[in-house]
C-alpha cells in the first residue's frame, strides 16, 4: 500500500472508531501510531513521534487559556451570573409575543462572552429559562428548542474551547480568533432573536405563550446590580484582548480572578464550589489537552502520507471554484456533525483542507468562524445532537421527549445555516474587527 | 480477584490524590499571571520566569489529572451507538467497552514506555528549559509527570478490562463480586 493509500484508510477508520465510542484521542493516537509505522515501515520512528507529540504539545504557552476561560466560566455559573443576566433580559423584552424566547438568547449570548462551553450554557439556561417557558403556557418544543439554539452561541462567542483547538490546529492566534468571533455570534443572536420574531407572527402555534411575563419590572438599580459585575468581566477579558493590554492566557487570568471576587462578595460561593470548580477545570484541562495532543500526532501522520497535498490537488482537478469547494466543505461538516462532536470534527477536518484554503487565499481566521459554526450545527441535530442530550438530561421532565428537543431545535439549525451562509459570503463580519 | 481490587482501590486513591495536587496548580497558575500582569503594569517589573511557569504548571496540570479522568471514565468520546446496542445488547456492550479499554491501555503503556528513556536522560543531564540567566526550569519533572501520568492511565485502563467498568466509589466496587 502507498502512504496515501494507508492515510486515507486512517482517516475512514479514525471516523468509525469514534462512532462505536472508542474514546476520541485514543482513536486518533493508536490510528495515527499504527499509520506512521506502516507507512515508513519503522517501529522505532513512530514511538519517537509519540514521545515528540505527547511532550511538546502540551509545553504550548498559549493552552493554559483552556484551563483559565474554563474556571472563569465555572465560578461565573456557580455564583449565579447567568440567572442574573436573564432576568435582566427577560424584563427588557417582556412586552414582545416570544420575549421570554428572546430573553434566553440575549442572556446565552452575554453569559457566552464569560464562558467557553456550550455545555455549561445549555445546563445553566434549560434549569432557569425552560420552567418559566412552561409557567407562561409556551410550547414545549419552542421552549427547549430556544435554550438548545442558543446554547450553540457559547461556542462560537469568545472566549470558546472551540475557537482556542481550531487556533492550535491551524497555527492561528488565540487573540486574533476571539476577536473575529465576535461579530458572528452579535449575528447568530439577532438573527435568532429575528426568527423568534417571525415565529411569534407566522407559527404563533409553534411559540404558544399568550400570557406576558408577571414578574414585577425591575427597577434601574436592581439591573445595574444584576449586569454590572457580568459587563465588568466581558470589559476586561475582551477589552484587554481587543485593545492588546493582555494576551489572551493574561486575561484569561485577570478574568478568573475577578470572577472569583465577584463570586465571595456575593456570598453565593461556598468553598465546596470553589473546590468543585477547581476539580471540573482540571477534568475538562486534562481531556481537552490530551485530545489535542492526540490531534497532533494525527496531523503529523497526515503531513507523512502527503494527504493533505493530494487532497489539494484532487480538488483542484475538478475545478470546484471557491463556492463548489464551500459547499463541499459545508456538506461535509454536516454530514460529520451528525456522528462526531465538534472538537473531533474541527481536529480531523481542518488539517486535511488547510493547504486548500490557503491555496484559495482565503484568511485562516474566517475559515476557523466557518469550521466552528458548521460543526456546530452538529450538536442540533441528531443523531448525536451533545446540546440536546445535554438539555434532555438536565430537565428530567418525562412530558417533554429527545424528540421534542430535536424538533424544537430545528428552525434554530436552519437559522444556523443561513448566518453560516452569510458568514461564508461576506468575510468581513469576521475579519472586520481585526483591521 | 481481591488482590485486583485492593490494586485498584489503592491506583484510585493515588488518582484522586494526584488530581488534588494538580488542581492546587491551576490555582497557581491564576495567581503567578496574574501578578505578573499587575507587576509588569503598575510597577513596571515583570516577573521574568512568567512564560516558563506556565508551561510548567500546563504540564502538571494536564498529566497529573488525567489519571483522575481516566478513573472517572470522563475521557471525550462520542457514547451514541454503545447506549443504544446496551439498551438491547448488554453483552456485545460489555465486550466491546473491554475492547475499547484494552486499546487505550495499550497507546497508554506505549507512552510510558517510549517516555521513560527521557526520563533518566533528563535527570542524568539535569537538562533545563527557559532562559539562562533570566530564568530556567528542569526538564526532568516534566518527563517524570508525562512517564507517571501514562502508567497510571494504562494500568486504570487495564483494570477497567479485567474488572468490568468505572465504578464511582470502592464500596460498591467491593460488592461488584
Amino acid at each position: 500500500m502507498s502512504p496515501l493509500e494507508i492515510g486515507l484508510i486512517s482517516v475512514v477508520a479514525i471516523v468509525c472508531l469514534i462512532y462505536i465510542g472508542v474514546y476520541i484521542p485514543v482513536a486518533l493516537g493508536v490510528v495515527s501510531f499504527v499509520s506512521i509505522w506502516l507507512m515508513r515501515d519503522n517501529f522505532d520512528l513512530a514511538m519517537n513521534l509519540l514521545k515528540v507529540a505527547v511532550g511538546d504539545s502540551v509545553m504550548e504557552y498559549a493552552f493554559a487559556t483552556v484551563p483559565l476561560f474554563t474556571f472563569m466560566g465555572l465560578v461565573v455559573s456557580k455564583a449565579g451570573l447567568g440567572t442574573d443576566v436573564y432576568a435582566v433580559m427577560n424584563d427588557l423584552f417582556r412586552k414582545v409575543r416570544g420575549g421570554v424566547g428572546m430573553a434566553t438568547v440575549g442572556a446565552n449570548a452575554v453569559f457566552a462572552a464569560v464562558t467557553g462551553s456550550s455545555i455549561a450554557s445549555a445546563s445553566v439556561f434549560t434549569r432557569v429559562a425552560v420552567p418559566e417557558m412552561r409557567r407562561l403556557r409556551y410550547n414545549k418544543r419552542f421552549a427547549v428548542g430556544v435554550v438548545a439554539g442558543s446554547s450553540v452561541l457559547g461556542m462560537i462567542i469568545p472566549p470558546s474551547a472551540m475557537l482556542i483547538i481550531y487556533s492550535f490546529v491551524a497555527e492561528q492566534s488565540v487573540g486574533q480568533m476571539f476577536l473575529a468571533g465576535i461579530g458572528p455570534g452579535i449575528l447568530l443572536a439577532v438573527a435568532y432573536i429575528g426568527a423568534i420574531f417571525a415565529m411569534g407572527r407566522l407559527t404563533p402555534g409553534f411559540v404558544g405563550g399568550g400570557q406576558q411575563a408577571d414578574t414585577p419590572q425591575l427597577t434601574l438599580p436592581e439591573i445595574a446590580q444584576k449586569t454590572f459585575p457580568i459587563v465588568a468581566l466581558i470589559f476586561i477579558v475582551l477589552g484587554g484582548i481587543y485593545a492588546g493590554w493582555l494576551t489572551p492566557v493574561e486575561a484569561g487570568a485577570g478574568g478568573s480572578a475577578v470572577a472569583l471576587v465577584i463570586a465571595m462578595l456575593r456570598g453565593r460561593f461556598t468553598l465546596r464550589d470553589f473546590w468543585d470548580a477547581l476539580i471540573e477545570t482540571g477534568h475538562i484541562t486534562a481531556s481537552i489537552l490530551f485530545l489535542i495532543t492526540t490531534a497532533s500526532i494525527y496531523s503529523r501522520m497526515l503531513g507523512l502520507a502527503a494527504l493533505p497535498n493530494e487532497l489539494g490537488d484532487l480538488i483542484n482537478s475538478y475545478e470546484l471554484g471557491f463556492v463548489g469547494i464551500m459547499v463541499v466543505y459545508v456538506l461535509l461538516m454536516l454530514f460529520l456533525g451528525t456522528l462526531l462532536d465538534t472538537a473531533s470534527i474541527i481536529l480531523i477536518v481542518v488539517p486535511l483542507f488547510l493547504p486548500i484554503v490557503e491555496a484559495l487565499g482565503m484568511s485562516l481566521v474566517w475559515f476557523g468562524i466557518i469550521t466552528v459554526v458548521g460543526a456546530e450545527i452538529g450538536l442540533l441535530t441528531p443523531p448525536l445532537g451533545i446540546s440536546c442530550f445535554v438539555i434532555k438530561a438536565t430537565l428530567d421532565d418525562p412530558d417533554i421527549k429527545l424528540k421534542d428537543v430535536f424538533l424544537g431545535a430545528l428552525p434554530f439549525a436552519l437559522v444556523m445555516l443561513v448566518v453560516l451562509v452569510a458568514l461564508i459570503a461576506f468575510p468581513w463580519i469576521s475579519l472586520g474587527i481585526l483591521q | 480477584m481481591t488482590v485486583l481490587f485492593a490494586i485498584r482501590r489503592l491506583l484510585y486513591r493515588v488518582a484522586t490524590v494526584a488530581n488534588a495536587a494538580g488542581t492546587l496548580v491551576v490555582l497557581v497558575l491564576v495567581a503567578v499571571v496574574n501578578f505578573d500582569v499587575v507587576a509588569r503594569g503598575a510597577f513596571n517589573a515583570p516577573f521574568r520566569g512568567a512564560v516558563e511557569v506556565v508551561q510548567f504548571s500546563m504540564v502538571l496540570i494536564v498529566f497529573l489529572q488525567l489519571p483522575d479522568v481516566v478513573r472517572v471514565g470522563r475521557l471525550t468520546r462520542s457514547d451514541g451507538l454503545l447506549t443504544v446496542l446496551g439498551a438491547s445488547y448488554p453483552a456485545f456492550r460489555r465486550l466491546l467497552q473491554g475492547g475499547i479499554d484494552a486499546l487505550s491501555a495499550v497507546l497508554m503503556m506505549l507512552i510510558a514506555v517510549t517516555t521513560w528513556p527521557e526520563v533518566l536522560d533528563a535527570w542524568e543531564t539535569r537538562d533545563y528549559f527557559g532562559t539562562p540567566g533570566v530564568f530556567t526550569a528542569p526538564w526532568w519533572p516534566v518527563k517524570l509527570a508525562i512517564f507517571f501520568s501514562a502508567s497510571m492511565c494504562s494500568a486504570l485502563f487495564a483494570l477497567h478490562v479485567l474488572l468490568g467498568p468505572h465504578v464511582p466509589d470502592d464500596t460498591s466496587a467491593a460488592g461488584e463480586t
